[in-house]
C-alpha cells in the first residue's frame, strides 16, 4: 500500500507507506478524503497548490471482474468544486497489481517544461524530460510511447487541449488494445495536468505486487458468486455486449428526455439513424466489432470499435453520452460525423460531452447552423490549432455562451448537463443541481426507477429522494475502482450478498449491507464540505435558469424541484 | 385491433423475420392491455422490458388503442 509523491517544482519523487488515515481507502474514496485534508479550499486549480490524485479503486488489482476503474481526482478549473472524474482501461489494474494505492502530483514545473513520469515493474517511478512530445495529439503520442517502452505498459497523457491549460480538457488512458480513447473526461483534470507541467504517465503492467488479500478462499469463492451474478443480470450480460450504453439512445428519446438542439427538444430528429441498434448494424454489415473488450477484466464488453465504409477504425468506445452531445445537442443524425468527433475528442484531448454541447450552443447562438457536421469537425481542429475561437470551444459551453452573449447554456455549476434533461426526467434535475461534483451523469442517475415504473419522471414526487440514494449508491462504488455497468449485478440478493462477502474477505473485516452506504455518505460528506470551504452555498445547487422558465416539448414541463426541496438533498 | 410494433436492444430476435425499419403490425383483441401485448408476442418473460407510446413509458396494466404505435426497449443504463 504504498503512495507516490511527486513535487512538480522539485521534481522530486517519493515513496511511502500510506498513513493510517487513508487506509482501507481507495478510488473517489481516496481522492476525495485527500483534497478536503490537504488542498487549499480556495486555491487556484490551475497554480501550485492544487493536487492531481490518480487512485485505483480499494479492488482494483484482485481477481473479482470489472475493477479497472481508476479514479482522478482535483479541484476542478471548470467548477471550482472538488472533482472526482473516472475512466477505465488498463492502468487502474496495473496499478492495483503494483500496489500502489495512489500516485500524487502536487507543486507546479517552471513555465515551458514538460516532463513525464514512468512506473516501472516493481512500482519504481522516474520524472524526466517530454519535451519531445510537447504538442502532440494522443494517438500518436500513445503509439511512440509504445514502441518506446514495450507493449505492456498503460499510458495516461494530455493532448494539446491539456497542454494549453483550456478547462475541458480531458486526461486520456489506453485501452486493452493500446489506444488512448478512454477518458477521465469530465471537469478539467487535463489542464491541471497541463498545468503542472506532466505529459504523460506510463505504468508497467507487469507488476506482482499486489496488496494481500486477508481470506483469499473466501475472496476467491465470493469473486466467482459475483461474475455469475454479472453474467446473469439482463443488463450487464445481453444489452451491453449487444448494444453497448448506445441502446440509451431509444429508450431516452420515447421518454421525451433526450436534449435535442442546444436541450430545447426532449427528442432528437432523427434519433432513430445514430441509435444503438443502427449503430450496431452498421458496425457489424462494415466489419467493425460490437462487442469489444475495452477494460482489463472485464466480462460485460460494452465497449464497440466503429469503422467507416472502408472497415478502416475510426474510435472506440462510441457511448450514449458522446452521441448524444456530439449528435443530439448539435442535430447531427450521423454516426459517421459523430465517430469522427469522438475520435478527434480522444485524440486533441477534449471531454466530449462538455466539448459537443459548447458546439451545440454556438450553433443556438447563430455561430453555424445546426445539423451541420464539417462545421463541427472543424470547430475542434480549431482547439488543436489554438486559435482563438479554439480557445473558447475548448474552455466548454459556459465559456461559449459567455462569447455570444447567449442565455441558454445548459450546466450546473458551470458543467454542462447530461444525456437526460432534467425537465423530463426530475430526478436527474436534482443530482445535476446538487451533485459536488457539478452537472454529472454517473454521480446519481435515477434512470432505473423510471423505467422500472417505479417513479414518475415528470412530476416532482419522490425526486430528492431517489437522487440522494443513488448518489450515496454510486459514491460508495466509486471508491471500489468497479465498473458502473457491472454495478447493477449489485441489486441482486446474489450479487450484492457476493460483492459484500468479497469486500469483507479483502479487508478482513465482517462488513454488513449497511457499510456500503455508509462509506458514500463518508465520501459525500468530504466533498460537500469541501466544497463549503472553497465558497460554494446553496445557492450553487440550482441548475441554469432557462431550465426553470423553457418548458421541453413533448412534455412542455419546466424544473418543478422547488429550492427548498434541492436543499434537502443532504439531510442525513 | 391493430397496434404497430418495433422492438429494439435485441428483442427482434423473438419475432421470425422480424424488420427492425418496418416493424411489426400487430393483431390483438379490442381492450387489450401492454402485457396482453407482451404475452402476444411471447416476450413477457424478458427481464427489464420498458413499454412506450406517445412520449411516455406505459405500465402491464395500461390499455390500448387501436392505431397505437408502441415502442418495446430493454431497460438499461449509460456512460
Amino acid at each position: 500500500m504504498k503512495f507516490i509523491k511527486v513535487n512538480m517544482s522539485t521534481r522530486e519523487v517519493t515513496v511511502e507507506e500510506v498513513p493510517q488515515a487513508y487506509m482501507g481507502l481507495g478510488g473517489r474514496g481516496l481522492t476525495s478524503i485527500m483534497i478536503n485534508a490537504e488542498v487549499p479550499p480556495t486555491c487556484d486549480p490551475l497554480g501550485p497548490e492544487n493536487k492531481l490524485i490518480f487512485a485505483p479503486g480499494s479492488l482494483s488489482g484482485t481477481s473479482l471482474v470489472n475493477t479497472s476503474r481508476l479514479s482522478v481526482g482535483a479541484k476542478s478549473p471548470l467548477t471550482g468544486t472538488i472533482k472526482e472524474s473516472n475512466a477505465g482501461g488498463t492502468v487502474a489494474a496495473d496499478l492495483g497489481h503494483l500496489g500502489i494505492t495512489a500516485v500524487i502530483f502536487d507543486g507546479q514545473a517552471p513555465e515551458g517544461e514538460l516532463y513525464a513520469l514512468k512506473i516501472d515493474e516493481n512500482g519504481d517511478a522516474e520524472l524526466f524530460a517530454a519535451d519531445e512530445y510537447r504538442g502532440m495529439r494522443t494517438y500518436a503520442l500513445s503509439k511512440k510511447l509504445l514502441n518506446i517502452y514495450g507493449e505492456k505498459t498503460s499510458i495516461l497523457c494530455i493532448g494539446p487541449a491539456g497542454e494549453q491549460k483550456l478547462v475541458a480538457a480531458s486526461i486520456q488512458t489506453t485501452d486493452v488494445d493500446g489506444r488512448p480513447c478512454r477518458a477521465a473526461g469530465r471537469g478539467g483534470l487535463g489542464a491541471v495536468m497541463g498545468a503542472k507541467g506532466l505529459k504523460a504517465i506510463m505504468v508497467d503492467q507487469r507488476g506482482k505486487s499486489t496488496d494481500a488479500i486477508a481470506d483469499p478462499e473466501a475472496f476467491k469463492a465470493a469473486a466467482k458468486d459475483f461474475a455469475k451474478a454479472v453474467k446473469d443480470h439482463p443488463f450487464s450480460g445481453q444489452m451491453m455486449p449487444a448494444l453497448g450504453t448506445a441502446g440509451l439512445v431509444g429508450p431516452v428519446n420515447s421518454m421525451g428526455a433526450f436534449p435535442s438542439r442546444n436541450a430545447t427538444s426532449g427528442v432528437m430528429e432523427g434519433w432513430e439513424k445514430v441509435s444503438g441498434e443502427a449503430m450496431a448494424q452498421m458496425i457489424q454489415e462494415r466489419g467493425g466489432n460490437t462487442t469489444h473488450m475495452g477494460c482489463s477484466q472485464c466480462i460485460v464488453h460494452c465497449s464497440n470499435e466503429f469503422v467507416d465504409k472502408e472497415g478502416e477504425y475510426v474510435t472506440s468506445s462510441l457511448e450514449y453520452e458522446t452521441i448524444w452531445s456530439t449528435g443530439g445537442m448539435t442535430g447531427i443524425a450521423d454516426l459517421d460525423i459523430i465517430a469522427q468527433l469522438d475520435r478527434l475528442c480522444d485524440d486533441i484531448g477534449v471531454d466530449t460531452m462538455s466539448t459537443g454541447v459548447a458546439i451545440g450552443v454556438a450553433m443556438d447562438a447563430g455561430y453555424k447552423p445546426f445539423g451541420d457536421g464539417d462545421a463541427a469537425i472543424q470547430m475542434l481542429e480549431e482547439i488543436a490549432e489554438g486559435t482563438e475561437f479554439g480557445k473558447i470551444i475548448g474552455n466548454g459551453p459556459v465559456a461559449v455562451g459567455k462569447h455570444f452573449n447567449h442565455h441558454r447554456v445548459p450546466v450546473a455549476k458551470g458543467q454542462s448537463i447530461a444525456a437526460y434533461d432534467p425537465r423530463a426526467m426530475q430526478g436527474n434535475g436534482v443530482t445535476y443541481a446538487t451533485s459536488p461534483m457539478g452537472a454529472d451523469h454517473t454521480a446519481g442517475n435515477v434512470i432505473g426507477e423510471y423505467m422500472s415504473g417505479a417513479l414518475n419522471p415528470l412530476e416532482p414526487e419522490g425526486q430528492v429522494e431517489a437522487s440522494r440514494n443513488t448518489q450515496i449508491a454510486m459514491a460508495s462504488v466509486d471508491c471500489t475502482g468497479l465498473c458502473l455497468l457491472a454495478s447493477f449485478a449489485l441489486t441482486t440478493p446474489e450479487g450484492g450478498e457476493a460483492f459484500v462477502k468479497a469486500m469483507s474477505a479483502k479487508f478482513g473485516v465482517a462488513l454488513g449491507p449497511d457499510d456500503v452506504p455508509a462509506m458514500g455518505i463518508r465520501v459525500l460528506k468530504a466533498e460537500r464540505e469541501f466544497n463549503r470551504k472553497a465558497g460554494f452555498t446553496n445557492e450553487d445547487d440550482r441548475l441554469a435558469r432557462f431550465f426553470y422558465e423553457e418548458p421541453l416539448p413533448p412534455h412542455n414541463k419546466v424544473v418543478l424541484i422547488s429550492d427548498e426541496m434541492m436543499d434537502t438533498t443532504f439531510d442525513f | 385491433m391493430n397496434v404497430a410494433v418495433k422492438l429494439f436492444g435485441t428483442l427482434g430476435r423473438y419475432i421470425p423475420g422480424y424488420d427492425h425499419d418496418r416493424g411489426a403490425n400487430v393483431q390483438i383483441s379490442d381492450g387489450s392491455r401492454v402485457r396482453d401485448l407482451l404475452v402476444h408476442l411471447e416476450i413477457h418473460a424478458c427481464k427489464g422490458l420498458i413499454v412506450a407510446a406517445k412520449g411516455k413509458l406505459l405500465k402491464p396494466e395500461d390499455k390500448l388503442g387501436n392505431g397505437d404505435s408502441v415502442q418495446i426497449f430493454q431497460s438499461v443504463f449509460g456512460g
